[in-house]
This record gives structure tokens, C-alpha cells and sequence, in this order.
């Protein structure tokens, strides 16, 4: 059911608030097998804040998310909630403070169910990295639901929140969203606002939508985007069209996509979407030369600016603490924590900022993303929108992907949007089995209405 | 063999902001430790760094006052390294395009010192180290205050032009004032607001020697001394063929001397790269007009002084401390009489002043132009009026003081009716001096005074008999 339908029904008395809780806590017991969350608010609580919606409702109060079920992806800081990011180093940690969307979440009357499992520190594409066990795909409990946001997704796939927020530096919403069948975006750089959402890679970072339809994810968009003053690199991004209106008529089917090694199954649930687009638009080859190489320069980019975001996990103000005679022995300790792929990112991210080393790597990779950048501005004179796969891959079985470069692999599709802060949509493209196929959509920068309504167009037909 | 000193600055200062530089805490308030801190200034997860304006504005202001190139447009970096007083495992600073660049102070000697960059960045956690010699490495126990953590500081490094010890302490002096006169900084050295690192090296011949960076001075004597200490130090080495260290060292007040504290590791990799969490500085036309609200100038003050006092020296020193200045400015701009006003404000207040144990700001301005009024209006004398500024220093009216104290001069008239009181209650005195004995005349003088409880000026006393006795 859309949200836009909950408020309907609620109007008609079909429905309550309190319905929907009753609803959520259901499909909540499903998450003893899931593992979406990490942690849960007392069910007591939700539903006092959904008698609390529905007496709102009742006095005329409307607001745009009024009593619905929210997840919150556990590297997002949720007042006097712990925020652990999946690792042990901050197993104890509880957030002084509300990211800006989740004040922004609260003042639009959404109900907080819980936090949900990552990638530690958002990194990876499976949710096997948290320190705290995986999160399986609620569409087959042997696979994971990708990463690294795989408990937000799970968290949407199975019914346990409405909407849920997660992060997005590589693909950690889309991926996901395409592994578990729902609609997962990420805005334009800047359009929501990073105050709050613990960093990983910060000129890649953005926090993006789950949400089971796109006008949902519209909804939860048009309550979150906007320019926050915590936020120096927020920006207000221009409002509009309609869902009815989006002007777009040509899309671009990227040239270099063909050579990058699609799964057989993938590759033909989506070769089916893009023949049904055509009947509704004009298909149009592009070329985006770097689009491969943008792979490589993302992990210079992101572990680079992981290493310093992460410096600050050295047990002494906050987090887990360890027994040490010297400050140097407590900082080692302490950063020990960290799981395999984080010391692995930290590691290159050091060795690519390092004297002598910086110039061919940290500096190259920079160069490459300007490159990116260009590539899309020139795409972008001759067609409105992009489309690509999510994944070049199915979800795959938890544990079965052990080579970290093979992981690495699964963002091939959505890193280079994160490089040219462009906004970028999975949508559901299709099934092979039982299993989801997500398609991409990428439009330019701050047409991220444009781009939700064009998503939301393809629902209605 | 001939020897060169040679020295060049890096100075921190600490901007008066009322916020810190990335966050909105206070930048004063209660000294208990951590009670102006929020998640940002320690570096919780998920926080984000804001410019301060104000600091950008101060900073400009300064540049303004050095000459300098402004950068219109200038970046922040990180410093990326691990100690415990920096709570992201970074310092946000300025690295490759400072927003100030190539300005030059210059000095009251006329020695013009080139000033490289001055950069934005923030403080640091003030650590103390219990249980060993302020280091962290054998320290017992490291206690951290993070109300000093993103303090703005400007960082001001000046080029290697400095040729004595001397030097280098009037040029930090002229700096402070600075500083203080553009309202930016109270720049005192004793609780950090201005620390000063200099990088000395002795010149041999002619040929470059080894250089050494010297810490923790406290103050511009502290500074005079550890640059002294070092100077000879080096002497020493180069005429025993001693090789010198490249090393850090720091200043030991007690003993006077410096003491070696870490060598400069040649390979220190701070991993510099773009702060990907703020845009680009951008320095508007209306910023640089906004940043002439911080307008005052020590080296207009020292123009005034120099008007004033005729001698460098003095007119140096007074224009150095601001407050004095102030005071001094106030008075001859009533109307003062400028040697009255030297005494007045060079020697007397800064007496009363200290056995007082207060400061020049603690004197009321318009309570110490009230001494020049009377004084002009002849309405007291200068034993009054000497008596009137200590009633200021006591925090007394001294108005209202030498009113209910009966200290006011009685005027003209009243002289005249007082004296030919006196002269008519001693005819045996009047008669002795018509004689031709006019050592009487001081008794006279006396008597007089004491009639008008010294209120009358001493020298219209005598005018006025004598004018009377000749009659
Ligand atoms: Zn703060």
C-alpha cells in the first residue's frame, strides 16, 4: 500500500495509525530470522506514538509522514539511540545528537522503528561486514540483500517500516534496493543534508530513500531534501515537475555497459525492460569512456577520505575503550576493532594520500572523476536521462563472494554516479526466478524531481 | 669567524570570536574543564565543520593591516596524525592556498618583516601531562580540556629576517599590539592566546647553519632569554666543532635554557588533501567591506604617542599598551595639558595602579577627564588633582570626592577676601615686609593656604599678596 493510499484510507476510517503499527510489529517477528535490525524501539513505544498520529489526524493535524513506520540505517544518529555502524568500535556508542533528517523525519510526524544493519561503516555490498552478523534477503533467506544498507532494504522488502533511510557512497542504497526488489534513491550530491550520517567517504557520501514504490520514495524525498546550515555542502535544489510532467523523452543507453561482463539472467530481464521503454521513448547510445576506470578511482577516492573520517576511532572521548598503559598502545587497541575491510580501506586510503604516492593516486583519481564529470555533461546535451543495470549480478548466496575485489564488482553500475554527484533511482526491472532485477536510472545534477518523477511515471503505466 | 643570528616566526593566535571556528560553542565562559563542547568540537560521528564568519572577517582585517594579498577565493585541508588532543585524527587548516599571503609588517625601527601566510585553522584540546615533563611519552595520566578544541587561530609565519633576539621580542611585542588595537586578539602570551614558535639558526661566515625550532615561550622576555640562550648555545658548538641537532626544543623558564624535545622527523607525512566537508572560502567585496569594522592600528597610535612625547622610546611604549594609550588619548584630547597628562598617566596612575592592584581598564575615562576639567577651569591645584586620581584608582567620583571633601578652589574673590583677612590678622609680618623683608612673604603664602585648605593655587596666592602688599 502507498502512503499517499494510508492517508486516503485513514481519511475514509478504513484505516488507523495504529492499524499500521499493529501491521508493522507483525512483520517485525520476521526480523528474528532477518537480522535487518540492530536495534528496535520497544513496540509499547511505537504504539503510543501511533495513538499519538492518529489523535493528531483526528484534531486535523496532517502532517506529510503522520504516523508512518520509519527504519534508520545505524550509521545515521538518532538522539539517545546507540549508533554502532556495524562495528565493534562503537558497540556502546549512543548519538548525542539528531541527524538533520531525522529531525526532519520527526517533524514530518514519521515513526522511528529502529536501526538497521550495514556493512561496517558502510563499507561493503552484502551486510556480511557488520560486526554484529549478516541481514538476510527477506525474498530468500540463503542470499544476502546487498550492502552495504542491506537492513534498511530488508527492513522495506519484508514490511518492518514503510520507508527507511540509508546511505549511499557507492551504491549502498541502489544495490540493495535492487537485491531485495524495491526502490532505492540516491539525490544529487548536497540536496539532503550529511548532518548526522557518520562518514565514510565525504565528497561521495549522501543519505538515499527505500521505499517499496517511487512515489513513496518521492514523499520521503520532498520531506528530507533541501540546504541545511550544519551542512556546508547541502544545497537547495529546484522543485518540480509533476510525476505527470517530466519532459523526458530520451534516454541514454550507455556504449561501454555491453563489454562489463552482465550475468546471462541479469542481462536478460533487463535486455526485456529497456525493449518496453522503447516503446514509450527514444533509446539513444551514449558513451561515458571512463565509466570502468571510475571503479578504480573510487577506491583511491573513498578509502582515502575513510582514513581520515575514521581517525577519530581512537578510544578515548567515545566508544569502546580498552584497558592500555599508553595512549599509542589504547589507540591500537582500540582501532584493532575494526573488522577486515575496514583496516583493509584504512590501509589504502593511508598508502594513497602518502607522500610520493599521492600524486599518482589519490591526485589521478581526482583527475579521472573531473573526467567522469565531463563524460556526463556531454552525455546529458543529448539525452535527459541515463539507464543502466543496478547490478552487473543476482543476489548471491551469504558467504559465497569471499574475494574482496569480486565484491568490489557489484558497484560497477552505480559508483560513477556518486563520483559526478549526479541523483541516480533503482527501480524493480524485473524477476528471473524469484529474484529481482534492478534498473538504474541517472539524470544531472539537482533534476532529482525530474528523475523521481520519471520513476514514479513508469509505476503508473 | 663572524656569526649571523637568523630567525623566522610561526605564530598562533587565538581569534576573539564569541563561537569556536567550526561550531557554535562559546569561545569564553566557565574555565571548568569540557563545559563549552558539543559533539562537533569533539568529534562525534556524523558531525559536520561550518566556517565562522567572524574569524574569516578578523583574519581579513589583519591581512588588511599587513598589506597583504587576500585570497579571494582560498581552501581547507586536513592534517591528518593521532594524538590525543585532536579529537577527528585531523586538524582542518589551510594548506596550499592560505586566504592571506605576502603581506609585510612593519616595525617602529622602520625594519620592514615580510610576511609569508597567514591561515585559518583550529585549536587543538589543551592536554596536561601529569608525571612527566609536559611530554606525552612517560606521562602518568593525560587530562584533556576540549573547551581550547576549535578555537579559531590565525597562524602567521613571517620570513627568516629577524637578526637578533631583541628583534624578534619588539616585533612579537608590536604584533600583540596589533592585534589588540584591531580588536581581533588579546594576544596575551602567558594562557596561549598568542604562542610563538621560532626556528633560529646562527649564521657562520656567511654560510648557513643548522636549524633548530624553538617552543614554549611565555612570554617576550621568555622569548628574549631562550633566543640568547640559543644563540650562544650554537656559537659554542660551531667554535668546539660540535655538530648541531635539527631538533624541536623547548624553553625552560626556570633555568633559563632550552631543552631538546623531539628531532624533527624529516619525513613527517601529514597527508594533506582537500576538506571534502567544506566548499571553497569565497572572499566577497561585501566581506572585505565588513572586515574594516576591525579598524584600530597600533601604528597610528604610536603616530599619536610619537606627537605627544616627542621621544621613540617612550611614544613606543605607550602606544604598546593599549589601555594606557587610551587613557592617555582621552585626556589631552579634553584638553589636558600634555606634561600634566605625562605625569599624570607615565608615572602616577601606573603607580597607584599597582600598589592598587588594578588595571587600566578598570579606570573610568570620564572620571579622569573630570580632573582635567577642574584642572583647566583652575578650580584645583595639582596636590588636588594628585589626590583626585587616587580617589579614580579607589573607584571613587572624584567630582563628587572633592566636592564633600571642600576641595575645590574658592575662585578669584574669595582669594582676594581670604588674603586681606591674613594681611589684616598679622600687621606685624605686613609691616616687616614693607620693610624690605620679603622672606615673609612664604608665611603669608602659608597662612593663606591654610585658610582655603589647599585649594588655592600657591602661585595666585602670592600674586595676589604681593599685588596687595604694594598697595
Ligand atoms: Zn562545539
Amino acid at each position: 500500500m502507498k502512503i499517499g493510499d494510508i492517508f486516503e484510507r485513514r481519511q475514509r476510517g478504513e484505516l488507523t495509525f495504529q492499524s499500521i503499527m499493529e501491521l508493522t510489529l507483525n512483520n517485525l517477528e520476521k526480523d528474528e530470522l532477518l537480522h535487518a535490525f540492530l536495534y528496535k524501539r520497544p513496540p509499547e513505544e511505537l504504539m503510543k506514538e501511533a495513538q499519538q498520529a492518529d489523535a493528531l489526524w483526528d484534531q486535523g493535524i496532517r502532517k506529510p509522514l503522520q504516523g508512518i513506520p520509519v527504519a534508520i540505517k545505524d550509521n545515521i544518529c538518532v538522539e539517545g539511540l546507540p549508533c554502532t555502524c556495524g562495528s565493534k568500535i562503537l558497540e556502546n556508542y549512543v548519538a548525542p545528537y539528531d541527524a538533520t533528517v531525522v529531525k526532519k523525519l520527526k517533524e514530518a510526524g514519521a515513526i522511528i522503528v529502529g536501526k538497521t544493519n550495514l556493512d561496517e561503516f558502510a563499507m561493503g555490498s552484502s551486510t556480511e561486514n557488520s560486526a554484529f552478523g549478516p541481514t538476510r534477503n527477506p525474498l530468500d533467506t540463503n542470499l544476502v540483500p546487498g550492502g552495504s544498507s542491506g537492513g534498511s532494504a530488508a527492513a522495506v522488502a519484508a514490511g518492518m517500516s514503510l520507508l527507511a533511510l540509508g546511505s549511499d557512497t557507492g551504491g549502498s542504497v541502489r544495490q540493495p534496493a535492487a537485491f531485495t526488489g524495491i526502490v532505492g534513491f540516491k539525490p544529487s550530491y548536497g540536496a539532503i543534508s550529511r548532518y548526522g550520517l557518520v562518514a565514510f567517504a565525504s565528497s561521495l557520501d549522501q543519505i538515499g530513500i527505500f521505499a517499496a514504490n517511487t512515489m513513496d520514495a518521492l514523499l520521503g524525498a520532498f520531506v528530507l531534501f533541501g540546504k541545511d546550515p550544519m551542512d556546508s555542502t547541502s544545497t537547495e535544489i529546484p522543485i518540480g515537475p509533476e510525476p505527470s510532467q517530466h519532459n523526458v523523452r530520451r534516454i541514454g543507453v550507455i556504449k561501454e555497459l555491453s563489454s562489463l561482463g552482465l550475468q546471462p539472467d541479469v542481462e536478460r530481464v533487463y535486455t526485456q525492460f529497456l525493449n518496453t521503454l522503447a516503446k514509450q521513448y527514444e533509446l539513444v547510445e551514449v558513451s561515458i569512456p571512463h565509466w570502468e576506470e571510475a571503479l578504480a578511482a573510487y577506491y583511491f577516492v573513498a578509502p582515502a577520505e575513510a582514513s581520515a573520517n575514521l581517525a577519530r576511532y581512537d578510544g578515548v572521548r567515545y566508544g569502546s575503550t580498552v584497558e592500555a598503559n599508553t595512549y599509542w598502545q589504547s589507540v591500537r587497541m582500540a582501532r584493532s576493532l575494526f573488522g577486515d575491510e575496514v583496516k583493509r580501506r584504512i590501509l589504502l586510503g593511508t598508502f594513497a594520500l602518502s607522500a610520493g604516492y599521492k600524486d599518482a593516486m589519490y591526485d589521478k583519481a581526482q583527475a579521472l572523476r573531473q573526467w567522469l564529470i565531463y563524460e556526463f555533461n556531454e552525455a546529458f546535451r543529448t539525452v535527459d536521462i541515463i539507464v543502466s543495470p543496478t547490478t552487473p549480478n543476482l543476489p548471491f548466496p551469504i558467504g559465497a563472494v569471499s574475494d574482496p575485489v569480486e565484491m568490489y564488482k557489484c558497484d560497477l553500475f552505480t559508483i560513477p554516479a556518486n563520483l559526478a554527484y549526479l541523483p541516480a533511482i533503482s527501480v524493480p526491472a524485473g524477476f528471473t526466478g524469484n529474484l529481482p532485477v534492478g534498473a538504474q536510472f541517472i539524470a544531472p545534477r539537482m533534476q532529482d524531481y525530474k528523475l523521481l518523477s520519471f520513476a514514479a511515471s513508469l509505476e503508473v503505466r | 669567524m663572524a656569526y649571523k643570528f637568523v630567525a623566522g616566526l610561526e605564530i598562533h593566535v587565538q581569534l576573539k570570536t564569541k563561537s569556536k571556528m567550526f561550531c557554535s560553542c562559546p569561545t569564553e565562559g566557565p574555565d571548568t574543564p569540557n563545559s563549552r563542547v558539543c559533539p562537533i568540537c569533539l568529534g562525534h560521528p556524523g558531525t559536520l565543520p561550518v566556517i565562522n564568519k567572524e574569524a574569516v572577517l578578523m583574519t581579513l582585517a589583519l591581512g588588511k593591516a599587513m598589506n597583504a594579498r587576500i585570497n579571494r577565493v582560498s581552501k581547507f585541508h586536513r592534517k591528518n596524525y593521532f594524538y590525543p588532543d585532536l579529537p577527528k585524527g585531523y586538524q582542518i587548516t589551510q594548506y596550499d592556498v592560505p586566504l592571506i599571503e605576502d603581506g609585510v609588517f612593519v616595525m617602529i625601527t622602520g625594519k620592514k618583516v615580510p610576511i609569508r601566510r597567514i591561515h585559518l585553522e583550529e585549536d587543538a584540546a589543551k592536554s596536561v601531562h601529569i608525571g612527566s615533563s609536559g611530554r606525552l611519552t612517560g606521562s602518568q595520566q593525560i587530562l584533556l580540556d576540549f573547551n581550547r578544541s576549535g578555537i579559531p587561530l590565525a597562524e602567521i609565519v613571517t620570513e627568516p629576517v629577524f637578526e637578533s633576539p631583541e628583534e624578534v621580542a619588539m616585533f612579537v611585542e608590536e604584533l600583540q599590539a596589533t592585534l589588540r588595537y584591531l580588536g581581533i586578539s588579546d594576544a596575551m602570551m602567558e594562557n596561549g592566546q598568542l604562542r610563538c614558535d621560532v626556528n633560529v639558526s646562527v649564521e657562520v661566515d656567511g654560510k648557513e647553519g643548522t636549524r633548530v625550532e624553538i617552543k614554549n615561550m611565555n612570554s617576550t622576555k621568555a622569548i628574549r632569554q631562550a633566543l640568547s640562550f640559543e644563540y650562544e648555545r650554537h656559537v659554542r658548538a660551531y667554535e668546539a666543532g660540535v655538530q648541531l641537532q635539527v631538533e624541536t626544543r623547548t624553553f625552560d623558564e626556570q633555568s633559563g635554557e632550552t631543552k631538546a624535545m623531539r628531532r624533527k622527523e624529516t619525513s613527517e607525512d601529514y597527508r594533506y588533501f582537500p576538506e571534502p566537508d567544506l566548499l571553497e572560502l569565497h572572499v566577497t567585496d561585501e566581506l572585505m567591506e565588513e572586515a574594516n569594522k576591525y579598524n584600530g592600528s597600533f601604528h597610528e597610535a604610536y603616530k599619536d604617542a610619537l606627537t605627544w612625547l616627542g621621544r621613540e622610546k617612550e611614544a613606543r611604549a605607550l602606544a604598546l599598551n593599549k589601555e594606557q594609550f587610551s587613557v592617555f588619548k582621552a585626556l589631552v584630547t579634553k584638553g589636558g595639558d600634555i606634561k600634566y597628562v605625562s605625569r599624570a598617566v607615565l608615572i602616577e596612575l601606573p603607580n597607584m595602579l599597582s600598589e592598587e592592584g588594578k588595571s587600566w581598564d578598570q579606570l573610568n575615562e570620564s572620571h579622569l577627564s573630570s580632573i582635567i576639567d577642574l584642572l583647566t577651569q583652575g578650580k584645583i591645584t595639582m596636590a588636588v588633582a594628585r589626590e583626585l586620581l587616587w580617589q579614580t584608582v579607589r573607584g571613587n567620583d572624584p567630582l563628587e570626592y572633592a566636592r564633600s571633601h571642600g576641595l575645590l578652589n574658592a575662585g578669584a574673590t574669595d582669594l582676594e577676601a581670604v588674603v586681606a583677612d591674613v594681611l589684616a590678622k598679622n600687621p606685624d609680618v605686613v609691616e616687616k615686609y614693607k620693610k624690605g623683608n620679603t622672606n615673609v612673604l612664604s608665611f603669608l603664602v602659608g597662612q593663606v593656604m591654610k585658610q582655603t585648605k589647599g585649594t588655592a593655587k600657591p602661585d595666585a596666592v602670592r600674586e595676589v599678596l604681593i599685588k596687595r602688599l604694594s598697595e
